[in-house]
């Protein structure tokens, strides 16, 4: 109070007031009349960007496509905060990218390269995607995203082989470009042409039937045989032969989906562990308790499976509809397919419950077949990815092989338990996948690694960067399973136990492999930075 | 709570695809998204570079939610650069300073001003008016310029201050009143269109100036653009002939191209019989730069230095010279610009379309500061020295002429070298961040170390300057107060206050007035109550020079007709007409600002920089702009998601693919990069567009200034950045 006093009756009384009048007008905003709210009188939008777009729409066997003129674009990026501004995306985000296009030891060269979903005549994120919610809209060839069929599985991401969608973590959906559709309707031009300062991007109508099947639009972009992407990349000096992406060189870990590496190995050994059941069964060596025994571990082991893959899924409530894609998709195949896992179950337990053997027989073929299939159709969800290191023999390999090393060893655990002696053949038969599979392994990856033309070699640098320790790891773990164990049992360890222990640590290998199976996939992309 | 999805087999619609639905807006914008609809529009000038284009604030309830380009605005038509698009989401970041920060705790404003004036009074008194000094800025309105140094320098008594336009443009601002007779650059945008040959000389205009660049590649006379640059950057491979020179041998390179252009009979004799002086000497100067000599002290081959002078001759009369910081921060910079300037007074390249020598400024007020940031010059681009030019501003300004002091500042290196010398007690920095920026960095930061007193005024409490400081003033940004900038032409444009401020933030205008209350010399600016009535004090205060601004009618007039270029006269006034007078060069009539109304032929002979390569540092380290969403020490920048995705990660150190195949070093790997005074780690990427021995680090990482050395132009007193003595080791 008499420090107040004080102030006051110095010069503070006076300063407080003015302190608290400088603050009161430091947070008000002038009104919008005050602030010259003047209609525009100049030209609008619509009218500044006709020579940038096309003053119709596509005929029949045409669509939109971007023109890019390389001549133009200097690196300015301003089609990249635009898009973000204009469009309302998150932070962050944008739908546009540039990269940079650099050359070699002898020739300097630097040409940016501004890259945004290229609207393919054969869109690549659409045939893969499980729920259809990918549009190419009949009349502009726009292949426009519907945000509220999404699932968020991502799987778009794996097919498009220029990294155009994006996964949003905020709304468990992907999201991209779709051509500013709506103001292309209106007349008007999408934000990217709208906000570059030289010019450079055009919309153009282009033919369907012409649009490139082959080559690449820009030096370090993907073949064009797969998507046939319908963007131009157009220049008056041809970019040069000896141009590559400015991070070519770069060996950064892809996303992992966590989820799925979980859900391949487990169902993989599902799989493996049916078909073991099926051939048991058929050379009678398995009673039916121990036959529901084996099978029960199967399916608990690949519902489980199963079940982790929906929290890889940013809208899991929405994923029944994995089954609208079928004709294209072959993530909607496998979905289906593991949708068999269950039906196979009912049916089993049918089966022992009554305690019919033949029935029991049939009901263990019909799930193992499905469940082959299913992961034939995990197979090709990844090979379809055109993906050097996701090539049909290295998939085929891992995951088939996956399938038989986990399934022997699981039939080998759970008949120990049962102290049934063809246990012991399970694991001999499971040590030689082991070996097989570690073989073929080590000298893939040495070969991909030694050889820079090899199409896996970027992703043996990935892995030799990153992961040495984890390939140290698993061969620590091959040590243990392939020759300690087998010593082990035969020095008098309790087989049950050493079997059992075998095939945790075969499943963490396995786990681990399957873990950088996505992380060093070295997923194509448009050049970058 | 959880929503089940529709039961419908195609969701087509939903709160997803709502998200993401774009509106028709009014105000001529065209659709934009739904939840960012403006109720309103205004117009504002970007606040980063000198460009100083136009941007449409869209507004809602008064305050920003989103901005496009003015397609309206002459400098940018419609376009603007990631920056300027993203000035609004900087204000967002959650460092700003929204307290006074004592000693790093926060305090209410009472406490901060009181604990201001009585320390500096304190350090003033005891020590006397040269203990305690302030250090400006390129990045506020310059009626706020104006006021922080009329109350520093008339209020309370301080003889020194600068500003870190010392950094920029303080070459061409020496260069162009040595030349000229004023600090005047005489071009406008149009001549970027009208020029049959353009010379880039240190200057990145792709990157660092992309709206301007945009004018470039509107000119449709197919023009010659030349680069001359020690690297191969986006403009030099967008160039069609392009000269890289070993770094810092521009002054000889010029001199060499003036002796071939005299030597090929490019000198207009009558402009230089004329309009100039000096030029006799000049050419006895000249012979010792015969080409077989510039070719070997710049590495061009002398069939390329003839091209290059053949290409001006036969451009001429419509070349035009442009530099900027390749230039303006070198070891003999001012010399280097006037080159470029007697280049185009020889040629007659100036005072008409598509001419002229034209320094690209670099901050968006770095014109304004140079008019009116009471620095080293008096308000209006007048001399503290001239009792006559005192005497005006007192009579402008109403400032008793007593309190005026009769000699200009200390520059910025001097200012910190008297502070070492422990002659300056306290500096006051406003919207600046040295601790980053100053060259030979570690240096800098020690002396602040040892300062009594350390204020920091400015948007963040996080920048590397503002976590040394005792005292912290929180001041609102661009976009939350108004004012004016001056762009590169001289366009003066008025800029409005959209959004509130955080926290207890306050317009740097409204804290020089609380320190004039609390200094208790606010009855020396009772008149000075409002920007725009600064701007017209300003204005008085320019009359009669060759930036007089008396014909502007205040803000309004500057808003409404596009900005206005100084000079506008009261007589000017009466005939300005804002279509015709949109764009408006200096000089068409062949007068300059020299008593003699002659511009003056100014030279000296070269120097090798102050350190050169050595066996231990044998490789030349150039800063500079890293990419076109990068602004200076990324206070601002830093905080964009947006730019951030435009930018690397990390450290690059571009390097010559040879050097790094001699050291051993493979693309993508950590280096060392060390010089005399500090060693930093970067990441390689070897490049064909740095020169072998030579090596570039973009200057926004915090570290990089650690390494250069610090020399100084000793006209101009800017800082020489763009070379350094280096080694690079793993």
């Amino acid at each position: 109070m008499i420090r107040d006093l004080e102030r006051s009756s110095s010069s503070g009384g006076s300063a407080i007031s003015m302190i608290d009048a400088a603050l009161r007008e430091q947070q008000t905003l002038r009104t919008p009349v005050a602030l010259f709210a003047d209609e525009y009188d100049s030209k609008s939008v619509r009218e500044r960007f006709t020579h940038l777009i096309p003053l119709s729409k596509p005929n029949p066997g045409e669509q939109y496509a971007f023109e890019v003129n390389l001549d133009a674009c200097t690196g300015c990026k301003a089609c990249v905060a635009a898009c973000h501004s204009l469009n309302g995306l998150d932070d962050g985000e944008s739908w546009r990218d540039m990269g940079l296009l650099v050359g070699t030891r002898k020739q300097p060269y630097l040409q940016t390269v501004t890259t945004a979903c290229h609207h393919c005549a054969e869109p690549a994120c659409a045939d893969g995607c499980p729920v259809l919610a990918y549009d190419k809209d009949a009349v502009t060839g726009i292949v426009r995203h519907l945000d509220d069929q999404c699932i968020g599985c991502s799987y778009c991401i794996l097919k498009c082989p220029y990294d155009v969608p994006k996964f949003n973590l905020k709304r468990g959906i992907v999201r991209k470009c779709d051509m500013c559709q709506g103001r292309l309707a209106e007349g008007e031009a999408p934000a990217c042409v709208q906000s570059c300062p030289n010019e450079a991007i055009k919309i153009k109508v282009v033919k369907i039937g012409a649009v490139p099947d082959r080559g690449s639009i820009v030096a370090g972009a993907f073949d064009s045989s797969y998507t046939r992407p319908t963007t131009s990349y157009v220049s008056s000096q041809p970019v040069s032969s000896a141009a590559r992406p400015a991070d070519a060189g770069r060996l950064d870990l892809d996303h992992g989906h966590d989820p799925l590496a979980w859900m391949l190995v487990l169902t993989q050994m599902s799989a493996g562990g049916f078909i073991g059941c099926t051939i048991a069964m058929w050379m009678n060596w398995l009673t039916l308790p121990q036959a529901a025994l084996t099978s029960a571990a199967g399916l608990g082991v690949g519902l489980a499976g199963v079940a982790l893959s929906t929290l890889h899924l940013g809208q899991p409530l929405k994923a029944w509809r994995a089954f609208l894609g079928w004709r294209k998709s072959w993530l909607s195949r496998e979905i289906m397919a593991f949708g068999a896992l269950p039906l196979g179950g009912q049916a089993i337990f049918a089966a022992w419950w009554l305690g019919n053997m033949e029935w029991m027989r049939l009901a263990v073929t019909g799930t193992a077949a499905a469940a082959v299939v299913a992961v034939w159709c995990s197979v090709m969800v990844y090979v379809d990815t055109r993906r050097p290191f996701w090539s049909m023999s290295n998939v085929a390999a891992k995951f088939l092989g996956t399938m038989l090393l986990l399934g022997a060893g699981l039939c080998s655990a759970v008949w120990s338990w049962s102290g049934m002696a063809i246990a012991s053949w399970a694991m001999a038969f499971t040590l030689v996948c082991r070996w097989g599979l570690s073989m073929w392994e080590i000298a893939g990856y040495r070969r991909a690694l030694a050889d820079e033309t090899c199409a896996r070699h970027k992703s043996a640098r990935i892995m030799q960067k990153h992961f040495t320790r984890r390939i140290e790891l698993r061969g620590l773990l091959l040590v243990a399973t392939g020759l300690l164990i087998p010593v082990l049992i035969a020095a008098g360890a309790a087989q049950y136990w050493m079997y059992t222990l075998a095939l945790l640590l075969m499943f963490g290998s396995q786990l681990i492999e399957r873990l950088y199976f996505f992380t060093a996939a070295a997923g194509s992309k448009m050049p970058g930075n | 709570m959880m929503k089940f999805p529709a039961m419908t087999l195609r969701e087509w619609g939903g709160p997803l695809t709502a998200d993401l639905v774009r509106e028709p807006a009014r105000f001529g914008l065209g659709q934009v998204p739904s939840h960012l609809l403006p109720d309103a529009t205004t117009t504002a000038i970007c606040g980063f570079c000198s460009t100083g284009c136009g941007l449409k604030i869209h507004l809602k309830d008064g305050a920003a939610i989103n901005l496009t380009p003015d397609p309206d605005y002459p400098v940018n038509l419609g376009t603007a650069c990631p920056k300027g698009w993203e000035a609004l989401s900087v204000l967002d970041a959650p460092d700003r300073a929204r307290m006074p920060l004592l000693h790093g705790k926060e305090v209410d404003w009472d406490t901060a001003l009181r604990y201001f004036c009585d320390k500096m009074r304190e350090i003033l008194d005891r020590h006397g008016p040269e203990a305690a000094a302030y250090l400006s800025t390129g990045q506020i309105m310059f009626e706020e310029m104006a006021f922080l140094g009329a109350l520093a320098k008339f209020g309370m008594g301080m003889i020194h201050g600068d500003g870190n336009t010392r950094q920029c443009m303080a070459t061409a601002v020496a260069a162009y009143k040595e030349s000229f007779g004023f600090d005047a650059p005489p071009f406008t945008y149009a001549d970027f269109e009208e020029s049959d040959v353009l010379v880039f000389i240190g200057a990145n205009p792709c990157i660092a100036h992309p709206i301007m660049w945009q004018r470039v590649l509107r000119n449709k006379r197919q023009p010659e653009i030349i680069v001359v640059d020690p690297r191969t950057t986006e403009t030099a491979m967008a160039a069609t002939q392009h000269y890289a020179i070993k770094p810092k041998s521009d002054l000889t390179l010029l001199y060499g191209l003036a002796h071939l252009i005299i030597r090929d009979g490019g000198v207009d004799t009558s402009f230089v019989d004329q309009h100039t002086s000096g030029f006799d000497e000049f050419q006895r100067f000249l012979t010792d730069f015969h080409p077989a000599r510039v070719s070997q002290e710049t590495g061009i081959s002398v069939h390329r230095l003839v091209h290059f002078a053949q290409s001006i001759i036969s451009g001429t009369p419509r070349v035009s010279l442009w530099w900027t910081m390749g230039v303006n921060q070198g070891h003999q910079a001012t010399r280097t610009a006037q080159a470029i300037i007697n280049l185009a007074l020889m040629t007659g390249n100036i005072g008409k379309p598509g001419t002229g020598a034209n320094s690209i400024t670099g901050q968006c007020n770095a014109m304004g500061s140079r008019l009116f940031s009471n620095t080293t010059n008096l308000l209006g681009g007048h001399d503290f020295r001239n009792p006559r030019h005192r005497e005006k501003v007192a009579a402008a300004t109403g400032i008793p002429v007593e309190r005026i002091p009769d000699r200009p500042s200390l520059a910025y290196d001097q200012i910190i070298k008297a502070a070492d010398e422990g002659k300056v007690k306290a500096i006051w920095f406003v919207a600046t961040n040295p601790s980053h920026s100053w060259i030979d960095q570690n240096e800098i930061n020690r002396v602040l170390d040892k300062l009594d007193f350390l204020v920091v005024q400015d948007m963040y409490c996080s920048t590397e300057t503002a976590k040394r400081a005792h005292l912290v003033l929180p001041a609102a940004g661009w976009g939350e107060k108004e004012g004016c900038f001056i762009n590169s032409e001289r366009r003066i444009g008025y800029s409005p206050k959209v959004r509130r401020a955080p926290g207890q933030a306050l317009a740097d205008f409204h804290i020089f007035r609380l320190i004039a209350h609390y200094w208790g010399c606010e009855d020396l600016f009772r008149g000075w109550s409002s920007p725009e009535a600064v701007f017209r004090v300003l204005q008085r205060c320019t009359e009669g020079q060759p930036c007089d601004i008396t014909g502007i009618n205040g803000h309004e007039m500057l808003r409404k007709s596009g900005g206005v270029q100084w000079p506008l006269t009261r007589d000017q006034a009466s005939k300005f007409d804002v279509s015709s007078w949109k764009e408006r060069r200096l000089f068409e009539d062949g007068n300059f600002f020299s008593p003699d109304q002659r511009a003056k032929f100014v030279f000296d002979a070269p120097e090798a920089a102050p350190e050169q390569r050595s066996d231990e540092y044998p490789l030349i380290l150039i800063t500079g702009r890293g990419t076109s969403a990068q602004w200076h020490t990324e206070t601002r920048t830093g905080k964009s998601a947006v730019l951030a995705k435009m930018m690397p990660e990390e450290l690059m150190l571009d390097l010559n693919a040879l050097d790094a195949a001699c050291l051993g070093i493979r693309e993508g790997m950590q280096v060392r990069v060390i010089s005399k005074r500090a060693e930093l780690t970067a990441k390689a990427r070897l490049t064909n567009c740095v020169s072998p021995g030579e090596v570039f680090l973009p200057m926004h990482d915090s570290r990089v200034n650690q390494l250069t050395h610090a020399s100084f132009d000793p006209h101009s007193r800017q800082p020489s950045y763009k070379y350094s003595a280096v080694r690079v080791s793993l």
